[in-house]
């Protein structure tokens, strides 16, 4: 039988089926908890979250179906280098500190909906805010697009009844339209709820991931000092191999061409070290900066809240990551030879093998309801946050200023519905084609974000920041960055992803030109309309 | 608040420990293990950890919107 087939029997697609439609069910309850029609009751639930919600609402939005699958398959690609997902995932946490609690404060003070209404208020530049507001639909539509893709590849390896390409429409088309049902229903809260949810079920499922994969497979003792061996012998190997080409390249007067593969036990290279610093800056930044992690700021019930689930979200890295790099490395220890993109399977081979016995197949389904959930709730709050941007930030403050907030929510909805309309069918199109090129080419939603962190993390702080340079800087720092990306074979430069380049120049630009003397005077007015908002 | 030079050193130092640029460099034949993984990998995730404590620290300090909100409590 195939290994990156997980057939699930009738009984087992029946759950599954189930917990699937309790969340149209918990959408329903939103839809009747609502209070009013107004977009802040929509998209922020009214007066906020309390401490439960938001932490399994920022752990489900921030823990996509790429950590388990695309996690556990870099670290049986790389090995123990890509440890540098945790440092990256808890950098999330830490650069939050440089701007959430302000940021809270005055979102809590000037009723914020969506983050282009806080670069309003600071900048009071439309061009800013028509320049941020594409830049964050852009970059997440990308998001969107992956988890809608993540659906159907979960799905398409369910049963061997159904013929694969089958399985994969289906499960794009169902769970995106259970998706757009409960969100357009119950909007933010019916999502926070769902979240709540899914977020106890992913915890659950890495728990269960971690002891399964222990009990199946050994300790991870055992699988390190396996791929040591391993790679010593191939080193032996190589170095015989080696020698005999050097003779004989020696004797032919060439250089020989033998390049030893990269050790997935040993320390990283100085190239993967470079890497493992630019994803903590890129990541970190980028990943704080999401829109639906910033309207999740906003919706905080209260301070304390907002920091008390920061403080517990620190640690979380530690349960979720790096269970996939644990994953990861004993996939590798015991499958070796999946190469390339096969190596993101690896997660689904291991199921195989676990679901052998009854305990295990049972196992395996709240396993991947955990993974459903991942998805799910990440492509959720993607689709909330780009429909309120639509709405509220190009529609409400460009094309019809005086539409009143009902008639922007009911707006917000259809858009909902125009957008997975747009997206699923280009889900199933790329995924039929498994091509992911265009993917891959719109996969730089991180390189994106990162022109907005002088706009948010340093703009927030220093008064004199204005929004001439503010706006150039972005422009640039996106100028840089994608030519860098879309130019560079392997998407990033020594090492370094593009959107920090871009970030030096527009970092460069901002403050940069926010110091010039000519912009003092105005500065100054600026500074007086700021005070008196008590920034 | 949390914005302060102390701050931003401790973070720095932390992520240079643990990104472990520096051990092949000093350690090149390094193989000894501790909890089951590569010592230097073992290092990178023990000064993860670090960072998470360090930030949940700083984190139990109330903000000034905290106080400020409180200050007409009794």
């Amino acid at each position: 039988m195939n290994p990156e087939l997980l057939p699930f029997n009738y009984i087992e697609l029946a759950f599954i089926a189930v917990y699937m439609l309790s969340l149209v069910a918990v959408g329903w309850w939103a839809y009747r908890a609502r209070r009013d029609s107004t977009l802040k009751d929509f998209y922020l639930a009214g007066n906020g979250i309390g401490f439960i919600a938001l932490l399994l609402t920022l752990y489900a939005t921030q823990y996509s179906g790429n950590t388990l699958f695309g996690f556990s398959g870099r670290a049986y690609h790389i090995g123990y280098s890509w440890a540098m997902s945790i440092h990256f995932m808890t950098a999330i946490v830490v650069f939050y500190l440089a701007f959430a609690p302000k940021l809270h404060a005055h979102a809590r003070r000037h009723s914020f909906i969506t983050p282009t209404d806080y670069l309003d208020y600071r900048f009071q530049s439309p061009a800013i805010n028509l320049l941020a507001t594409l830049l964050m639909v852009v970059a997440i539509s990308n998001y969107l697009l992956a988890q809608l893709m993540a659906m159907g590849r979960a799905l398409e390896g369910l049963t061997d009844k159904v013929d694969p390409a089958q399985a994969y429409i289906w499960g794009v088309l169902s769970l995106a339209l259970i998706i757009v049902i409960y969100e357009t229903l119950g909007g933010f809260r019916a999502v926070v709820w769902t979240d709540v949810m899914q977020g106890s079920v992913l915890l659950v499922g890495f728990v269960i991931l971690l002891v399964m994969v222990f009990l199946q497979f050994g300790s991870l003792e055992s699988a390190t000092k396996k791929l040591w061996a391993e790679e010593l012998a191939a080193k032996h190997e190589a170095q015989g191999t080696e020698a005999q080409q050097h003779l004989a390249a020696e004797s032919a007067g060439a250089k020989p061409a033998y390049k030893i593969k990269e050790s997935r036990v040993g320390p990283p290279s100085p190239e993967r070290s470079r890497e493992w610093f630019s994803y903590i800056l890129a990541v970190g930044i980028g990943g704080a900066l999401y829109p639906q992690a910033i309207q999740r700021i906003y919706a905080a019930r209260s301070a304390t809240t907002l920091r008390r689930s920061l403080a517990v979200m620190a640690f979380l890295p530690l349960t979720t990551t790096l269970v996939a790099l644990i994953v990861g490395i004993v996939g590798a220890a015991n499958f070796p030879g999946l190469e390339g993109a096969q190596s993101d399977k690896i997660l689904t081979v291991i199921c195989h093998q676990i679901q052998s016995t009854t305990l295990g197949r049972w196992l395996v389904v709240v396993l991947f309801s955990g993974i459903l959930a991942a998805i799910m709730s990440t492509a959720d709050s993607v689709l909330l946050s780009i429909s309120s941007m639509l709405s509220k930030d190009i529609y409400g403050r460009f094309l019809a200023p005086h539409a009143d907030q009902r008639q922007i929510t009911k707006l917000g909805k259809r858009c909902s519905w125009v957008i997975i309309s747009i997206v699923a069918p280009l889900a199933i199109y790329f995924g039929l084609r498994e091509d992911t090129s265009l993917v891959k080419l719109l996969d730089r939603k991180f390189d994106l974000l990162l022109q907005l962190a002088p706009a948010f993390i340093i703009g927030i702080h220093w008064r004199r920041m204005r929004a001439g340079p503010v706006f150039a800087g972005m422009a640039a720092g996106l100028i840089v960055a994608l030519p860098i990306a879309f130019l560079t074979e392997r998407g990033k430069l020594y090492g370094i992803h593009p959107g920090l380049y871009g970030l030096a120049v527009n970092l460069l630009i901002s403050c940069g030109g926010s110091l010039l003397p000519e912009g003092a005077a105005r500065e100054g007015a600026a500074e007086h309309v700021i005070e008196s908002k008590t920034l | 608040m949390h914005l302060s030079w102390k701050n931003g050193a401790v973070f720095v130092v932390l992520t240079l420990i643990g990104a472990p640029w520096y051990w092949g460099l000093l350690w090149p034949d390094d193989r000894s293990l501790l909890f089951g993984m590569p010592t230097w990998a073992a290092t990178a995730i023990l000064a993860s950890f670090a960072t998470s404590c360090y930030t949940a620290w700083l984190l139990r300090t109330p903000w000034d919107s905290e106080r400020d909100s409180s200050e007409g409590e009794p």
